[in-house]
């Protein structure tokens, strides 16, 4: 049986009572989704009949000299060395999808470093997206919802507003309003409109677009984002050269950075970072939407401001100089 | 050493995952923008075989280092603080 390539990861995490489980029940049910395994950390409460259920338990491994953020999940890592591991004994037929279930608690940013760390991992499944669920009742009515609450919804993908029939319609938008501030680079749908079909990053540069007008604002703790276009195209070393340094100096206060990059080439180029976790860069084959580089930064005491300032003028000296009005074209080069 | 300097798998910081990092063009550019980030920093860098950096402070110190991460946790190392990217785009 031929085992297919990269499979998707599909993290869905949210709140106790946000609605995690009647949204995983939903999509179990879709055509699309039934060659999916999914990883949860209570089976019984699950009530899912689902073929490929498997339990884990959230055990967390800090690396030897590591930071929190950086800690990977040696029970997601066994599941999926498991899953390879019958598929090669040709007992099931492959998974097309994983999704993993994680509690309230579960911070995502280990399984994407679960993946990257695993020379085996990393060749079949990457992380597409993480969905979180949240309870518009429970934000609506000031419910203080944690830092593990705020840690996730930077962390997210794709916001699901749950529980919106519970509070008035006003209430509701509020409550959309305020995640998209606090995270631009993730659309906030209902959980009907969850479409694990469509590209993630369509839809978080539609996200982003949308909120782009917004100022930058100050949040909880200390959290502020920004969603800003750069001027393209961009220089792609440069820009990479320049997010490791930032990273390296202030990674404990870059709680998400988005970036859908024109380079020059025929498609953007992605780059992903959770807090100190980086999904390696993607070259898409082309746009889906108008070719402009976007950044979305959510920050921890750190004005957003302050770095796209910093990033912007450093790509300004990197540009060379434009060729002065009326200046001597070079003739093209002779084909053959 | 943790992911933000790409130790987790440590013969692939993230920005060699990158479909075109090992072009000697993208390796050319790649060492221009490290070089603007370190002025100065006091530190010079070069490219070591088309394999990694080499660092050197200027007092006879140097340090050959495999990708970005460990470039710039050694240049902290070397200076005794970051390389602030921050501070370097508030220089006129």
């Amino acid at each position: 049986m031929s085992v297919p390539g990269v499979r998707p990861l599909t993290i869905v995490s949210g709140a106790l009572g946000s609605g995690k489980t009647t949204l995983l029940r939903d999509l179990l049910s879709r055509p699309d989704l039934r060659s999916t395994a999914v990883l949860v950390n209570e089976l019984g409460e699950m009530g899912l009949d689902h073929h490929q259920l498997r339990q884990v338990d959230e055990r967390t491994v800090v690396l030897p000299g590591g930071c929190v953020c950086c800690a990977t999940r040696s029970d997601v890592e066994s599941a999926l060395h498991e899953l390879l591991a019958t598929e090669d004994a040709d007992h099931v037929d492959p998974v097309r999808r994983v999704v993993l279930e994680t509690t309230g608690l579960a911070d995502p940013a280990p399984v994407v470093a679960t993946l990257q760390a695993s020379p085996t991992l990393r060749h079949h499944f990457a992380v597409d997206r993480v969905v979180v669920t949240v309870d518009a009742q429970a934000v609506a009515r000031g419910a203080d919802q944690g830092p593990e609450w705020l840690q996730q919804v930077v962390c997210a993908d794709l916001l699901v507003l749950t529980k919106t029939d519970l509070v008035p319609s006003a209430a509701a938008e509020d409550v959309a309003a305020h995640l998209r501030r606090l995270n631009p680079a993730a659309p906030v749908v209902s959980p009907a409109e969850v479409d694990l079909a469509t590209t993630p990053v369509a839809s978080a540069a539609a996200a982003a677009a949308a909120v782009a007008p917004l100022p930058a604002e100050r949040h909880l703790a200390g959290v502020a984002s920004t969603s800003v276009t750069l001027d393209g195209p961009v220089d792609w070393a440069g820009f990479a050269v320049w997010v490791s340094a930032l990273l390296h100096a202030h990674g404990d206060r870059i709680l998400r950075m988005k970036a859908l990059l024109d380079t020059g080439g025929d498609g953007p180029v992605v780059l992903d970072a959770v807090q100190h976790v980086v999904h390696p860069p993607r070259h898409l084959p082309r746009w889906d939407g108008p070719r402009t580089s976007s950044l979305v930064l959510i920050t921890r005491d750190l004005p957003p401001a302050q770095v796209v300032a910093a990033l912007r003028d450093f790509l300004a000296r990197r540009r060379p100089a434009a060729t002065p009005a009326g200046g001597v074209t070079p003739p093209p080069t002779p084909r053959g | 050493m943790c992911g933000l300097c790409g130790d987790l798998s440590p013969q692939d910081h993230w920005s060699d995952r990158d479909p075109g990092a090992g072009t000697a063009r993208h390796r050319h550019e790649r060492l221009q923008a490290v070089r603007t980030l370190l002025e100065g920093t006091g530190l010079t860098v070069s490219e070591w075989r088309g394999r990694g950096y080499q660092l050197a402070n200027g007092r006879g110190r140097t340090v050959l280092v495999r990708d970005l991460g460990t470039l710039w946790a050694e240049a902290e190392r070397m200076r005794g603080r970051p390389v602030d990217p921050l501070e370097a785009g508030s220089t006129p």
